[in-house]
């Protein structure tokens, strides 16, 4: 067998995973090759730095801390994974998306020599289901603007007063990206 | 009587899937010093292992689904991944300086021959370490997973997502940039042989 042949079995056999099989055929060789006696030696040398050095660092880990930091993550996840969900009503899914749509659209610059209406914000969110608004973990507050057909279906009163055409409102849109309550900015 | 198995990677997995948290706690704790080492050895600061070992297992809270016991075995999968943050903030924190100071053993009460024993092979440690450190990421993952975390070659080139004969000829081509970097007195003609390109 050639030296550029064996180059690969003398590193295998260097780091000690050279088949058996082969063990006494590269020995044999590498017993009559001078260089390829300096190629296993030098890989040899290499070989037990790279262990002394794997042995040197075989105790060290990561901060105790990062195992309850994980632990937390792991709880957090599943509790809002297995957090029971609201069932929406069927109307108040067009809402949200209106909602949502509406909000991209309020993103955008308004029409030059619009008149902005004074704005005065309600107190107080109203759910838009059955239940505590408190109980809404982890929410984004989303400013939009709603058509009063839209305002109707959500039960608001949309008498002459309204003037406009669209009524801004805040919508505080769950994790789940539901909405789950609204307050008008008039 | 016979002591209880311990549970496999892949039943650990399922239950963490459920969100059991004994068996995250299980799997981190046969995993994070491997992938802490690994982290530790591509990179060389400590602070970059603890947040390549947070990555991990973070992407196996969130997706321990995700793992395919089909396309290699749960350590191959986690070194991918930690290979990926490895690579990423390498790429962003280039250039790097190597953490190496505080990690040498004391030498505590031993005879003056084990005492310069002992020093050469921390020499040697520290020169090899460097070596290592300022190989190119590709050829430094292979020779830190095959020669450091001793994987085999199928893991290897498992967590890589290369063929088993890319890891081949990349450790052996890094193994001799090593030691020509390193061209020690104690190894002159490993040195020369692959400055005249006598290594493949």
């Amino acid at each position: 067998m050639s030296c550029q042949a064996l180059a690969g079995p003398i590193l295998d056999l260097a780091r000690g995973a050279l088949l058996p099989a082969s063990r006494a055929e590269v020995l044999e060789h590498v017993e009559s090759c001078a260089a390829c006696r300096e190629r296993l030696r030098a890989e040899r040398w290499l070989s037990e730095g790279l262990r002394d050095w794997a042995a040197a660092d075989a105790d060290r880990e990561p901060a105790p801390a990062l195992e309850a930091r994980l632990r937390s993550a792991l709880r957090a996840r599943h509790r809002r994974a297995v957090r029971p969900r609201r069932t929406a009503p069927a109307w108040a899914w067009p809402i949200a998306a209106a909602a949502a749509g509406l909000a991209l659209w309020s993103a955008f610059p308004k029409q030059a020599g619009r008149v902005a209406a004074p704005r005065v914000e309600e107190a107080a969110f109203r759910p838009l289901f059955s239940g505590d608004l408190e109980d809404v973990d982890g929410y984004q507050v989303v400013r939009v603007e709603l058509s009063r057909s839209a305002l109707a279906g959500l039960g608001f009163a949309t008498g002459e007063d309204f003037g406009a055409r669209a009524v801004s409102a805040d919508v505080i849109v769950g994790q789940d990206g539901v909405a789950r309550g609204i307050r008008l900015v008039r | 009587m016979t002591a209880p198995q311990a549970p496999t990677d892949d039943e650990l997995l399922r239950r963490l899937a459920a969100g059991d948290e004994d068996a995250f706690t299980a799997l981190f704790r046969r995993w994070q010093g491997p992938i802490f080492r690994f982290g530790l050895r591509m990179s060389g600061a400590p602070a970059v292992a603890e947040d390549v070992t947070q990555e991990v297992f973070m992407a196996l809270i969130t997706g321990a689904g995700r793992y395919d016991p089909g396309r290699g075995s749960l350590p191959s999968y986690l070194f991918g991944i930690a290979r990926n943050q490895v690579l990423r903030r390498i790429e962003k924190e280039r250039p790097y300086v190597p953490m190496l100071e505080g990690e040498e053993e004391p030498l505590g009460a031993l005879g003056a021959a084990d005492v310069l024993e002992e020093l050469e092979r921390s020499e040697r440690v520290l020169r090899v370490r460097e070596a290592v450190l300022s190989l190119p990421p590709h050829y430094r993952e292979v020779v830190v997973l095959s020669d450091l975390q001793l994987l085999s070659y199928q893991e290897t080139a498992a967590a890589l997502g290369c063929a088993v004969g890319t890891v081949r000829s990349r450790l052996h081509r890094a193994r001799a940039l090593l030691l020509l970097k390193l061209a020690d007195p104690e190894a002159p003609s490993a040195g020369a042989e692959a400055r005249a390109g006598g290594r493949p």
